[in-house]
C-alpha cells in the first residue's frame, strides 16, 4: 500500500513559516526605522532650534558687551573713574605742551597716533633705501 | 425551524453591520474627500504659525567709531491679577525693586480691578484686567531676573497642599510675565553727549501682516532724519509647532529674514564734542545765560565735528527736562535765528572786497560815530565810540558799525543781496537734520533806507549759527561755500559701505584773493589791539570776529538782553577748523569778547593739540620760546610780531 504522503508531511513547512517571518521583521524594522527616523528628525530641529536660540543669544550679549564697552570708553565715564581712583590723570595744559612746527600733519583724520608713526617710520625707511640704492649706483 | 430563525437573525446582523459599516464608510468619505479642505485648513490653523522676525535698529557711530547709539532687546512685563489670589504684597515687595516701582504702587497695580464693557448689541458684561503693563523696556538681563524670582519664591510649606492648592501657586508663579510681542530698548551710552544731533526715539506699535510687533522711530536729530535707514525691515517664518507649542524646526515652510538696518557713521568727534560741552558747561556757569552753542567745522571739507547747545537732556530720557522747559530739546545751532551783529561785518565787507568797493589800505571817514545816510536813522557806534578814519582793517579791528555800513552802501542793494544769498544767509544749509530755519533775509527791493545800513552791520537779518559758521568757512576755504555734512558713511550690519558721504561744494562765493585779504583784516581782530584779544593762541594765528548784539524784544532793543559770540578759524595762514561761539543773554550782558571769545580759545587750544594742527605762529615774547629754542634747533615758520 503506498504511503500517504500527506498523512506523513509535517505539520507546519519550515520555508514559508520562514519567509512570513522574515517579512514580518523586514516590515517591523521599517516601521522602527521609520519611527527612529521621525525621532532622529525632531530631535535634530530640537538641536537646531536650540543652537539657533543660543545664537541669538549670543548676538544679544554681544550688543550688550558692545553697549558696555561703549560707555567704559566714554569720555565723561573715564573722566569720573580718573577723578574717583585720584590717577591725577588730566589734560595737558596749553604751557605743558611743546609744540614743533616742524613734522606737522596736515591731512585731515591724521591724528599723531600709531598710524601717524608708522607711516613716518616706513617714510625714512624708504628715504634710507633710497640713498642706499643711490650709493650702490 | 431553529435554523431558519437563526438564519434570519443572522441576515439582520449582517443587515445592521451592513448599514453601520456604509454609514462610518459614507461618513469617511464626507470627512477625508468632500470637506477634506475645512479640516485641513482647521488642522493647519492649529499646528502652523507665522513668526515676525525683528529687524534690528542700525547703530550710530561717531568719526572714530566710538559707539553714540544702540539697540538691545526688551520685554514688557505685565501682570493677571486674577491669578493672585491674596498674594498681591508678596510680590510686590520681591518685584517692585526689580522694576524700579514703590511696593505701595505695584500693591495697588496687582489688585484685580472689574468694569462693564458694552457689547455690541447693547448688553453689558462684566470683565476683569487680566492684562496689567507694570513696566515697559525691560533688559532681558533684568526680565532674567524677575523670571529667576518669581520662580523661586517662597510661599510657606507646599507638601501639604491638595492638586487645586499646587495649581494655583503653580499659576501664581506665572503671574507676572513677558510679552509675547517683541520689542527693544534705544541706549545712548554717553547719555548727554551729543544729544541734539543724535536726537531721540519713541516706540510705536505696527501691524505686519494682522500680527502685532513694536518698533523704534526717531523722534529728533539724526534718529529722525535717518529713521528709514536705522530701521530695518521685517522678516517672517512660517512654521509647524507641536501640542506643546514648540516650534517644530525640520517643518519650516517658508523664511523671510529680516534686514536689519544701516549703521550710521558720522563726522562728529565723540571727543571734540565731550570738550566742546565742557567748555560750553563753563561758560553756562560763569555768565548763567539762557543757551550757549558751539560749532566745530573742517573749512575744506564742511565736516562739522562737534555741534554742541546748553542746556541739553539725556536722550535715554527725553521727557526728563524740567516742566515746561522743552526747549531743552531744541537744537539751537540750527532751529534758532538770530540777528547776528558784529559777526556779519565779515560778510559784508567781504562783498565790498569781492565788488572792489573798497581795497586793502584805503581810508573811509567814520563820521566820529554819528552818521545819517538818506533817510535811515543816524548810525552810531558800539558804546558811543567816536572814530574819525579808518582802513578797512582797523574798521574789523574796532568793529566800527558806521565803517562797515559805508562799504556795503556803495554796493547796489540786489548785489549786496545777491552775496549774502550766495553766502547761504536766508536758504537752509541742507544739512542731514530735520527743523532747520531758514532764517531771515528779505528781498533787496523791500530794503528801506534804514536796512541799507543796518543790514551789514548784522541787525534786520535772522540767521542761524550754522548758516554763519558756513559762510566763514567759506571764507576760510578761500571764498568756496561748502554743504555742512554730518554724516561720514552708511554700512550694513556686516560692515559693508553702502553709502558714502562726500564733501559737496556749494557755490564760489568770494575769490581766494578777497578770503586772503580777509583774513589778514581778521587777524588784526584777534591781536593785542583788536576786540577779540581773548582769543589769542600761543602758537595759532587766528582770524575770528566778535560779536554782541542786542537782542529785540517787542520790536525795540533792549540793553541788558544780548547775544554775545565769537567767529574764528585757524590757523589763519592754512585754516584746518572754524569754531563759533554764540552765547545766549549772558546775565551782565557780557560782550563777545569777553564771554564767547575765551571759550572759543579753550576749545580751539585743546582741539588743535588733539587734532595735531600744524602751529604756525608764537609770541616773540613767549618764555616757552627761549625754552623750545634752547631744546630744539628747529626754527618756527613764521614768527608773528603781534
Amino acid at each position: 500500500m503506498p504511503k500517504n504522503r500527506k498523512r506523513s508531511a509535517p505539520a507546519i513547512r519550515l520555508g514559508p513559516v520562514v519567509k512570513v517571518v522574515v517579512v514580518c521583521l523586514l516590515l517591523c524594522l521599517a516601521g522602527v526605522g521609520f519611527v527612529w527616523q521621525k525621532n532622529q528628525i525632531f530631535e535634530l530641529g530640537q538641536r537646531m532650534k536650540e543652537k539657533e536660540q543660543r545664537l541669538e543669544q549670543l548676538r544679544v550679549d554681544n550688543q550688550d558687551r558692545a553697549n558696555r564697552l561703549a560707555y567704559f570708553r566714554s569720555t565723561r565715564y573715564l573722566e569720573d573713574r580718573i577723578q574717583k581712583l585720584r590717577l591725577g590723570l588730566s589734560a595737558p595744559k596749553p604751557e605743558q605742551v611743546y609744540t614743533l612746527t616742524d613734522q606737522g600733519v596736515r591731512n585731515e583724520g591724521d591724528y599723531a597716533g600709531p598710524q601717524y608713526w608708522a607711516r613716518a617710520r616706513q617714510g625714512s625707511s624708504n628715504q634710507r633705501s633710497q640713498q642706499d640704492s643711490a650709493k650702490k649706483r | 425551524m431553529i435554523q431558519a430563525q437563526q438564519n434570519q437573525r443572522l441576515f439582520f446582523l449582517g443587515l445592521v453591520l451592513l448599514i453601520a459599516f456604509c454609514g462610518l464608510g459614507y461618513r469617511l468619505v464626507d470627512l477625508q474627500v468632500h470637506q477634506h479642505i475645512q479640516y485641513r485648513q482647521k488642522a493647519e490653523i492649529n499646528v502652523r504659525s507665522t513668526e515676525l522676525l525683528m529687524p534690528r535698529r542700525g547703530d550710530i557711530f561717531d568719526s572714530r567709531g566710538q559707539m553714540l547709539a544702540t539697540s538691545l532687546p526688551a520685554k514688557t512685563i505685565f501682570a493677571d491679577p486674577t491669578l493672585i489670589g491674596g498674594y498681591q504684597a508678596n510680590l510686590a515687595k520681591e518685584i517692585g525693586p526689580l522694576i524700579g516701582m514703590s511696593e505701595w504702587d505695584l500693591y495697588h497695580k496687582l489688585q484685580p480691578k472689574s468694569f462693564t464693557r458694552t457689547n455690541t448689541d447693547g448688553s453689558f458684561r462684566v470683565v476683569t484686567n487680566r492684562y496689567v503693563v507694570l513696566a515697559r523696556k525691560v533688559p532681558l538681563e533684568r526680565w532674567k531676573l524677575i523670571k529667576d524670582t518669581m520662580r523661586n519664591m517662597e510661599f510657606g510649606d507646599m507638601s501639604q497642599l491638595n492638586r487645586k492648592q499646587r495649581g494655583f501657586f503653580r499659576n501664581l508663579r506665572r503671574s507676572i510675565s513677558a510679552d509675547t510681542v517683541e520689542d527693544s530698548i534705544r541706549i545712548y551710552p554717553n547719555n548727554h553727549l551729543g544729544a541734539h544731533v543724535l536726537g531721540y526715539t519713541s516706540t510705536r506699535d505696527v501691524a505686519v501682516d494682522d500680527r502685532q510687533a513694536k518698533e523704534i522711530v526717531g523722534m529728533d536729530g539724526i534718529e529722525l532724519a535717518f529713521n528709514n535707514r536705522l530701521t530695518g525691515t521685517f522678516g517672517y517664518r512660517e512654521t509647524e509647532k507641536d501640542s506643546r507649542r514648540r516650534e517644530v524646526a525640520t517643518k519650516r515652510l517658508k523664511e523671510v529674514a529680516a534686514t536689519d538696518g544701516l549703521n550710521v557713521h558720522l563726522t562728529i568727534d565723540a571727543r571734540l564734542q565731550h570738550l566742546v560741552e565742557q567748555k560750553l558747561a563753563d561758560v553756562m556757569d560763569k555768565f548763567q545765560p539762557v543757551s550757549a552753542t558751539a560749532i566745530l567745522v573742517r573749512p575744506q571739507t564742511g565736516k562739522i565735528l562737534a555741534m554742541a547747545t546748553l542746556p541739553n537732556y539725556d536722550p535715554n530720557r527725553p521727557g526728563d527736562v524740567p516742566k515746561g522747559r522743552e526747549d531743552f530739546r531744541k537744537n539751537r545751532a540750527i532751529m534758532d535765528v538770530y540777528e547776528p551783529g558784529s559777526t556779519f561785518k565779515i560778510v559784508s565787507i567781504a562783498a565790498g572786497v569781492e565788488q572792489r568797493v573798497v581795497r586793502w589800505g584805503e581810508s573811509i571817514w567814520c563820521e566820529k560815530g554819528n552818521w545819517k545816510w538818506r533817510n535811515a536813522r543816524p548810525l552810531r557806534e558800539y558804546r558811543g565810540h567816536s572814530y574819525e578814519s579808518m582802513t578797512m582793517e582797523t574798521i574789523l579791528a574796532k568793529s566800527s558799525n558806521i565803517g562797515t555800513s559805508k562799504i556795503a552802501v556803495r554796493m547796489p542793494a540786489n548785489t549786496f543781496e545777491g552775496y549774502l544769498r550766495g553766502f547761504g544767509f536766508g536758504a537752509r544749509s541742507d544739512i542731514d537734520l530735520r527743523g532747520e530755519a531758514k532764517g531771515i533775509l528779505r528781498s533787496s527791493s523791500r530794503w528801506r533806507d534804514d536796512d541799507r545800513t543796518r543790514i551789514p552791520i548784522g541787525q534786520g537779518i535772522a540767521v542761524t549759527p550754522l548758516q554763519i559758521t558756513m559762510a566763514i568757512a567759506a571764507i576760510a576755504n578761500g571764498g568756496t561755500l561748502m554743504r555742512p555734512l554730518l554724516i561720514d558713511r552708511l554700512e550694513d550690519a556686516d560692515g559693508n559701505v553702502v553709502g558714502r558721504y562726500n564733501p559737496t561744494p556749494i557755490r564760489r562765493v568770494i575769490s581766494s584773493e578777497t578770503s586772503r585779504t580777509i583774513t589778514r583784516a581778521l587777524m588784526s581782530v584777534v591781536s593785542k589791539k583788536g576786540t577779540g584779544r581773548n582769543a589769542i593762541m600761543d602758537y595759532y594765528s587766528v582770524a575770528g570776529k566778535t560779536g554782541t548784539a542786542d537782542k529785540a524784544v517787542n520790536g525795540r532793543y533792549t540793553n541788558g538782553k544780548n547775544l554775545a559770540s565769537f567767529i574764528g578759524y585757524l590757523p589763519a595762514t592754512n585754516p584746518e577748523l572754524v569754531i563759533s561761539v554764540i552765547v545766549n543773554e549772558p546775565k551782565g550782558g557780557g560782550s563777545g569778547g569777553k564771554c564767547a571769545a575765551p571759550c572759543f580759545k579753550d576749545i580751539a587750544d585743546t582741539a588743535a593739540n588733539y587734532l595735531n594742527l600744524q602751529p604756525d605762529s608764537v609770541e616773540l615774547d613767549s618764555p616757552l620760546l627761549s625754552r623750545l629754542q634752547r631744546q630744539s634747533q628747529t626754527p618756527f615758520i613764521n614768527v608773528m610780531n603781534r
